[in-house]
């Protein structure tokens, strides 16, 4: 997911759509979460040029779509952001005609809450945000975001730069529902977040993985997505579920409203759905594949990473929070700069 | 008063300076003289402290002063480019070294106003150097440097930035002040003409050495080398055997062939061969054939106009080329064409004998001179 | 004085031209918009929506930004200030070098450009992080015992924004050193003044244009600056730049954003405003 800066989205996303070629498909979608192997497929396929244009944020994303009408074919909303932009009218029903593919998508992954008919949205990936430890250095059993912030770990420890995410893990650590943003929650969550932060010595969520991997910290709360890719590289790097609540994200596809090549855009979704191409994202990005027939296809492996297939975990899906958003920046702002 | 001991300098392979040593006398007026890279800007410069020698010393007032920085030195220079401050008033840039000494206001003020009056720039103290005339930044400088009062106040090329009329004005502006302040002051110019009329004494350097040192007079007079009496009015040389020297007057042969007569007591005794020097303006000029000692029979190449006299170039028989003066009343002086036969003579007691060096040392004798006696 | 207060011909406003429409179309038109957005209120989703407001401007004055304002300004400032003091000898020892030095030295300043700044950064954090370049020397060397925290620190933030704007504070001084004509150095010396007194007496003055482009091209972006504190301070460290991205990218709220802008832009006018005045006096 976000693995890139959002420097170079800014950088890039200001010049780039003025000058690229708008035809063909315009792809919309976070920075390294689509393999190139699966765009060069299509294009070979179909013969359809695929622009990847990426973001780092869901609100990045929303922002440039009601920036620049009519600019993308498909986008890449997570669950909660594809819930407003239905809402706001933003999104295209799906032809579910066009879509042969389906039926490959796990049962699990129909009919949720945020889309309840399926009439928008098509399920990408999933995954969830939880805690890796490395175990060559943290003996002590970790379970809970309570067992992470605590003052032994002071200066050890990465999490997400996302702000969304930092206040539910505290509203869940004071067993509040997480989706409730308002003022008397944020004021409960304040103090316990002042003092979580002071532990934290490194915000990223582009690549939280690097300083886990660098040894400058020794445990983290991440994306499932990287400490896959930790568990990869070395065992010792563990992912455990919170035993709080787990935010389970599902990244999704979907057509928005002001798209000019809407029949392109679903032949592209149809073809990721194919177990043989969704096989290929997996592969290089292991998170969960919500694709019942291209989880056949993975190697026991690959089904074995606990980061990517975790068991059990009160999982938990964001809902949007609409103006709420800027109160819970404020907040962080707040408590970042008095630090 | 201030001098240079075995003062050498490089530049790299270049040798800028050759065991030079020379001083300056109290109260004198020197001129540092040679053509461009003969060292008379670096010996400048070691004296003002703003090169260091590579081997040698310098005495300012017979303290070593070799190892004393340029801001510790009680010796002030006129830049060749006068190196205003171009964020400065006038009056700033003069007053600048006074501040530097630690010269309260109210006494620099004084003595700015006393500089600005000698160099006569009344009204222009708050002017920035760029809204100045070449002539006047010239004098901005001269005031910045004297109003230090310094020991030896250099000199260098200060007159080649301005143009032809304004630079004889200053020079007798120099003299003024020189005589005016009493200083002691070195100046470095490549115009012989500048010192000749300006100098107590001129050093002519050449090859990062010394050639000669003495008066206007003694220089041009008696040039004690070829170079000397070549760089300094101009001098017809030859190369020439001593043929024989007997009753006083010495026969010499010029390689060309021709028969000179000269004092014999002018050639070092037991010399096989010297140089002998010729000033254009001791030949004299006939158009009817004569004879005698020191006559030669030559035709016209050139002749040039100047005014006061006339500059002939002419060939002799056996393929010398001569440069003649021929000054006196211009009415009466016959001016030969090109082509026309004439005979050059000189007064035996004119001729200067030089002590022989090698061809490759001599500075393309014979040949035309750069500095133009008018 | 000819020429001097006359007005462009037909000719010059036709070179004119295409930089006028680029400073239209890059610099008035994007400030302008900001202007507005930061007067206007946003909806839900965080589209902007053209009603007018100074809930806003009330917003950046309270405490919490300012505070970040001024952590920002001081963050930028000892950058500017580190940049100045490493940044002059270099361009200056650069500007007095013989001309083909001159040219291989300039070079070396400018090759880092080759390369993307992100680039750069991450190899600094290579460098610094903790099985890292850096620790790897200093306990070879025997200097530190166990490894020490250089990354994800203030100092990294520091070293890596003034690694970022060094160069941008090297060319202009030494554009103006080598203006310098060393016969001013030298009579100054020969004045009087020792290399102290010729430094503030002539080097500085004369060189002060190179430093006040330096001073502006350094400490301006710095502010404004949020990769490095991003990536080699951990985004611990909240500077003006981050609240500002967030405004846009997390909160929804492109007017406080463009308010924060607006403010920042106007402190910078002010300031500027001020400096200038001053120059003109002195």
């Amino acid at each position: 997911m976000n693995m890139r800066l959002p420097v170079v989205l800014l950088a890039l996303a200001s010049s780039l759509p003025a000058l690229q070629a708008r035809e063909g498909l315009n792809l919309f979608a976070w920075s390294e979460y689509v393999p190139q192997k699966v765009l060069d497929g299509f294009t070979a396929e179909t013969g359809i040029e695929v622009n990847y244009e990426t973001f780092s944020s869901n609100e990045e994303m929303v922002s440039k779509l009601v920036a620049g009408d009519g600019d993308y074919d498909v986008i890449q909303p997570s669950d909660y952001t594809a819930e407003a932009l239905i809402k706001q009218g933003l999104l295209a029903p799906l032809d579910l005609a066009a879509l042969h593919n389906l039926g490959n998508i796990d049962p699990a992954y129909r009919h949720l809450p945020y889309d309840p008919e399926d009439r928008y949205t098509v399920p990408y990936m999933s995954g969830t945000v939880g805690i890796v430890v490395n175990t060559a250095v943290v003996h002590t059993r970790i379970r809970s975001f309570g067992d992470v912030f605590q003052p032994r770990f002071s200066g050890r420890i990465v999490v997400l730069n996302d702000n969304r995410e930092i206040v539910s893990w505290a509203l869940a650590y004071l067993g509040l529902p997480t989706n409730e943003i308002n003022a008397k929650s944020l004021a409960a969550a304040r103090p316990v977040i002042t003092r979580w932060l002071k532990y934290v010595k490194v915000f990223d969520s582009d690549s939280p993985k690097t300083p886990l991997l660098n040894g400058d910290v020794d445990i983290g709360v991440v994306w499932s997505g990287e400490a896959a890719i930790l568990w990869n590289q070395d065992h010792k790097f563990r992912y455990i579920l919170p035993s709080e609540s787990v935010h389970r994200f599902i990244d999704l596809l979907a057509v928005p409203v002001g798209s000019r090549h809407r029949a392109a855009a679903h032949r592209f979704i149809d073809y990721v759905l194919r177990p043989e191409v969704s096989k290929l994202i997996s592969d290089e990005f292991p998170y969960t594949n919500p694709n019942g027939a291209a989880r056949r296809l993975l190697s026991p492996a690959q089904l074995a990473n606990p980061a990517s297939y975790p068991k059990g975990g009160n999982l938990e899906t964001f809902r949007d929070v609409g103006r709420a958003a800027s109160d819970i920046d404020q907040l962080m702002t707040d408590i970042k700069s008095a630090q | 008063m201030i001098e240079a001991r075995e003062v050498t300098k490089h530049f790299g392979a270049f040798k800028a300076l050759d065991g030079v040593s020379l001083e300056a006398r109290k109260g004198e007026f020197l001129t540092l003289l040679g053509p461009s890279g003969c060292g008379k800007t670096t010996l400048l410069r070691i004296f003002a402290g703003l090169e260091p020698p590579d081997s040698g010393s310098v005495l300012l007032e017979g303290a070593d002063v070799t190892s004393v920085p340029a801001y510790r030195r009680d010796v002030n220079q006129v830049f060749q480019s006068y190196a205003l401050f171009p964020h400065l008033s006038v009056a700033d840039n003069i007053g600048f070294g006074l501040k530097m000494r630690g010269i309260r206001s109210r006494e620099r003020q004084a003595r700015v106003a006393e500089a600005v009056a000698a160099v006569a720039l009344g009204g222009m103290e708050d002017r920035r150097p760029h809204q100045l005339s070449g002539g006047q930044r010239q004098r901005v400088a001269v005031a910045r440097a004297i109003v230090c009062q310094p020991k030896v106040l250099l000199l260098d090329e200060p007159l080649s930035a301005l143009d032809a009329r304004l630079r004889v004005g200053m020079q007798d502006e120099f003299r003024r002040l020189h005589r005016k302040l009493g200083l002691t002051m070195i100046y470095v110019t490549h115009d012989q003409q500048e010192a000749l009329s300006m100098s107590d004494r001129i050093a002519i350097l050449n090859a990062g050495r010394i050639e000669q040192v003495g008066s206007p007079q003694e220089i041009y007079n008696k040039p004690s080398t070829a170079f000397a009496a070549d760089f300094v009015g101009h001098a017809n040389l030859a190369e020439a055997e001593v043929l024989s020297v007997a009753d006083g007057a010495a026969v010499l042969r010029t390689k060309e062939g021709i028969r000179i007569t000269a004092p014999a007591s002018r050639v070092p005794a037991g010399a096989a061969a010297v140089i002998v020097s010729l000033r254009p303006e001791d030949l004299t000029l006939a158009t009817e054939a004569q004879t005698g000692p020191n006559a030669f029979a030559a035709v016209v190449l050139e002749c040039a106009f100047h005014g006061a006299a006339d500059r002939v170039i002419a060939v002799t028989e056996g393929g010398t080329r001569l440069v003649i003066i021929a000054a006196g009343p211009g009415a009466r002086r016959a001016v030969p064409g090109p082509g026309e036969r004439i005979t050059c003579s000189i007064r035996p007691e004119d001729v200067v004998i030089l002590p022989f060096q090698p061809a490759g040392r001599l500075r393309s004798p014979l040949s035309e001179s750069q500095s133009a006696i008018l | 004085m000819s020429g001097r207060g006359q007005r462009p011909g037909a000719g010059a406003w036709l070179l004119l031209f295409p930089l006028l429409l680029w400073s239209l179309a890059f610099i008035v038109a994007p400030t302008a918009i900001l202007v507005v957005y930061a007067f206007c209120q946003r909806d839900e989703i965080g589209r902007v929506v053209f009603s007018f407001t100074l809930e806003n401007f009330q917003r950046v004055l309270d405490p919490v930004f300012l505070r970040i304002f001024g952590r920002s300004t001081a963050y930028a400032a000892l950058t500017t200030a580190i940049c100045l003091l490493a940044g002059f000898p270099a361009a200056w020892h650069i500007a007095r070098s013989q001309p083909r030095t001159r040219n291989r030295l300039i070079m070396l300043v400018m090759i880092p450009f080759w390369t993307s700044f992100l680039i750069r950064t991450y190899a600094w954090m290579t460098i610094l992080k903790q099985g890292g370049l850096l620790n790897g020397l200093l306990s070879y060397l025997g200097v530190i015992g166990s490894p020490v925290e250089f990354l994800y620190t203030p100092g990294a933030v520091i070293l890596g924004l003034v690694y970022a704007y060094l160069p941008f504070m090297i060319l202009p001084i030494y554009a103006s050193a080598e203006k310098v004509d060393q016969a001013l150095i030298e009579a100054a010396h020969d004045l009087g003044a020792g290399p102290l007194r010729v430094f503030t007496t002539v080097i500085i003055p004369l060189t002060r244009p190179g430093i006040a482009a330096g001073i502006l091209l350094v400490f301006v972006p710095a502010v404004g600056m949020f990769a490095v504190t991003d990536l080699m301070g951990g985004a611990r460290v909240m500077l003006i730049g981050n609240v500002i991205e967030n405004q846009f990218l997390a909160a929804r709220n492109w007017p406080f954003g463009a308010a924060l802008g607006v403010a920042f832009l106007g402190m910078f006018a002010v300031v500027y405003a001020l400096l200038a005045r001053r120059a003109k006096a002195a």
